[in-house]
């Protein structure tokens, strides 16, 4: 049994409505979408703005409500989940998203940002959710002399370690990553690449990660589903999107990856030295 | 709409050889400190653009890159922040001599800018069109119907389809990338000489970004403006521009003409950066080369090299004791690199 099983999924949203606020015109954000997720596995969903894949993404947490389509987890069927219930099975689907300064509470220390979910579904006294926060910092390398420090204190590549920490902490086994590197810079993008992939490995989760940006995808995911206009356009393993995309829709975002090799005066791409060709 | 000729003003130097269009010489920037006093975040920065050539500013968030182009602009004090020393010529003009209606006069006619959230840069309440029309009829003192057509052109220009029926739509009909190309055409309907762009694909997704620096490429060909490109991202760099400085911390790490960076770097800040662009295809054990640690805050810079803290090739006792120098390298008429040991070192390039 898969982790994650997503079937037929589709969500319209109201694009535009009438003077009595009766909805006239509909979106057709996500189509039809299926896939499975196994333990210990990324899956990446590809594709441009608009695509619906972060759509997907909170779908499968039901942060959204789908219009139809079921996802399972763990053998458990989400949308039929009641709030409670719900509730509980969140700790083991976690969610990353892209912009860390707005995703921690400015007004909560670090320390208590990370301690907070174990305040939220344990009864864990202060000092146990205290320290398994800060052990928790440690191994996304986030140093003891942040834990007092207040979100706008960190910059962007630390304030997305202490989002993954936070969603550390219930032990999930599934995190869904929106977006996770987007707003940072290239050389921070590679550190916490880096550590999601590390992370992965050392505790076997599984991810969902959205991503617009083919060229980060092949870092860190096993299997690549490409999206456009709310429809699956191909799902395969990366090696393969990589070696044989068989959409066109895939070589055109595989072409549109920019190559870092310089142009002469003519306009023509300049090739490395001591290599042919 | 193509410049023909030389424009006006444009000067030559005692060797014959084109004059600069624009010339920073040791820009230092400073902004108020919380603690009080002034603290400085851009130090000593200097480069120089000549006509119709192109340009980067690289750097991490906190580099500053945008501090430096927006003093460009003449836009520091706007922003809270004061020339410290250094000037800025343009055309042969002190800028930081002048006034600042010298500098308002040539935002527009003479240099324009775009930004990293075209949709955040225009004005909601008007059309796409009077936005264009506004700054041609200010600048170039076009009438109303003048202006309109040249709204037209521009928009045509940028390759809107559909340019006469778009002028009159309101920029939340148009997505992110059509957004950037209605600032595109609104800058360049008045003809600047220098376009500086602060990240201008940084919001946008790849294949739009594709066709984003390909506009940009073919209006440099067509109307010759000069190109000042501030992005955090070697690769997109690499498509667009000839020549590149790399700041870091407030100051120039390397500078150099493209190839010559890309291909053999002499700071290891540059190469840790080419190292950290993802290459599809070659990543055999994808693993993305990482630069660690982080920028350091101005007011926290190190006494000795800025950079020697995160870098690999950092010897105690050299890189740690005094501040280094942006020193000329042999072997390369411009490529500068402020490293101790940008001699000795052999640092990987791109290799793809």
């Amino acid at each position: 049994m898969s982790l994650l099983e997503v079937e037929n999924l589709t969500k319209s949203f109201s694009a535009g409505r009438d003077w009595l606020g009766r909805r006239t015109k509909w979106l057709n954000a996500v189509k039809g979408v299926s896939f499975t997720l196994e333990r210990g596995e990324c899956l990446a969903v590809v594709g441009e703005s608009g695509a619906g894949k972060s759509t997907v993404g909170r779908m499968v947490l039901r942060l959204i409500e789908p219009d139809s389509g079921s996802v399972t987890f763990d053998g458990i069927d989400v949308l039929a989940t009641k709030p409670k219930q719900l509730r509980a099975l969140r700790q083991r689907m976690q969610m990353i998203f892209q912009d860390p300064y707005s995703s921690l509470d400015p007004r909560m220390t670090i320390r208590d940002a990370v301690a907070e979910p174990l305040l939220v579904h344990t009864d864990k006294d202060r000092a146990t959710r205290e320290k398994e926060a800060v052990e928790l910092l440690d191994k996304v390398g986030i140093g003891s002399r942040y834990l007092e420090r207040y979100p706008a204190e960190l910059s962007g590549g630390q304030l997305q370690r202490v989002a993954i920490a936070r969603a550390l902490t219930m032990k999930p086994s599934l995190i869904v990553c929106d977006e996770p590197v987007a707003a940072l810079d290239v050389s921070v993008r590679a550190q916490v690449l880096n550590l999601l992939r590390d992370l992965q490995e050392e505790l076997g989760l599984a991810y969902l990660f959205v991503c617009h940006d083919l060229a980060l995808v092949e870092v860190i995911a096993d299997r690549v589903m490409v999206m456009a206009a709310g429809e699956v356009v191909e799902t395969d393993t990366t090696d393969q999107i990589f070696a044989n995309p068989r959409q066109e829709y895939t070589k055109k975002l595989l072409a549109a990856i920019p190559v870092p090799l310089p142009r002469d005066a003519q306009g023509n791409r300049l090739v490395a030295p001591g290599r042919v060709g | 709409m193509a410049r023909e000729t030389a424009p006006a003003g444009t000067r030559t130097d005692a060797t014959g050889g084109t004059a600069d269009l624009l010339r920073v010489e040791n820009l230092s920037v400073e902004f108020p400190s919380p603690s009080g006093g002034w603290q400085t975040t851009v130090q000593d920065v200097s480069f120089s653009l000549k006509p119709g050539g192109s340009m980067a500013l690289v750097g991490e968030s906190g580099s500053g890159k945008t501090v430096t182009s927006i003093a460009v602009m003449g836009l520091t004090g706007a922003t809270g922040g004061r020339i410290a020393s250094g000037r800025i010529v343009f055309d042969g003009v002190d800028l930081t001599a002048g006034t600042q209606k010298q500098w308002r006069d040539l935002r527009g006619p003479g240099m324009g800018m775009i930004f990293q959230q075209p949709i955040r840069s225009l004005n909601p309440a008007y059309t796409v069109g009077d936005q264009i029309a506004e700054s041609v009829r200010k600048h170039l003192g076009m009438n109303r119907k003048q202006a309109r057509a040249r709204a037209v052109e521009m928009l045509d220009m940028v390759q809107i389809p559909r340019a006469a029926q778009r002028i009159d739509d309101y920029p939340h009909a148009f997505s992110g990338g059509m957004c950037q190309r209605v600032m595109i055409a609104m800058v360049m309907a008045c003809n600047p000489r220098l376009l500086i762009a602060d990240e201008p694909t940084t919001a946008l997704d790849v294949t739009v970004q594709e066709r984003i620096l390909e506009l940009l490429r073919d209006l440099q060909e067509q109307t010759g403006v000069a190109l000042l490109f501030v992005s955090h991202d070697l690769a997109v760099v690499a498509e667009l521009c000839r020549d590149v400085v790399v700041m870091y911390a407030g100051e120039v790490a390397e500078n150099a003409p493209s190839e010559q960076l890309f291909f053999h770097p002499r700071h290891p800040y540059t190469s840790g950066l080419i190292g950290s662009i993802p290459k599809p295809g070659l990543s055999t054990d994808r693993r993305l080369r990482a630069i660690p640690g982080g920028i350091p805050a101005p007011g926290a810079w190190p006494h000795g090299c800025r950079f020697s803290s995160r870098c690999e090739f950092a010897v105690p006792g050299r890189c740690d004791v005094a501040h280094p120098g942006l020193v000329r390298l042999d072997g390369a008429a411009e490529h500068h690199a402020r490293c101790v040991r940008a001699a000795e070192l052999s640092l990987d390039g791109v290799t793809v």
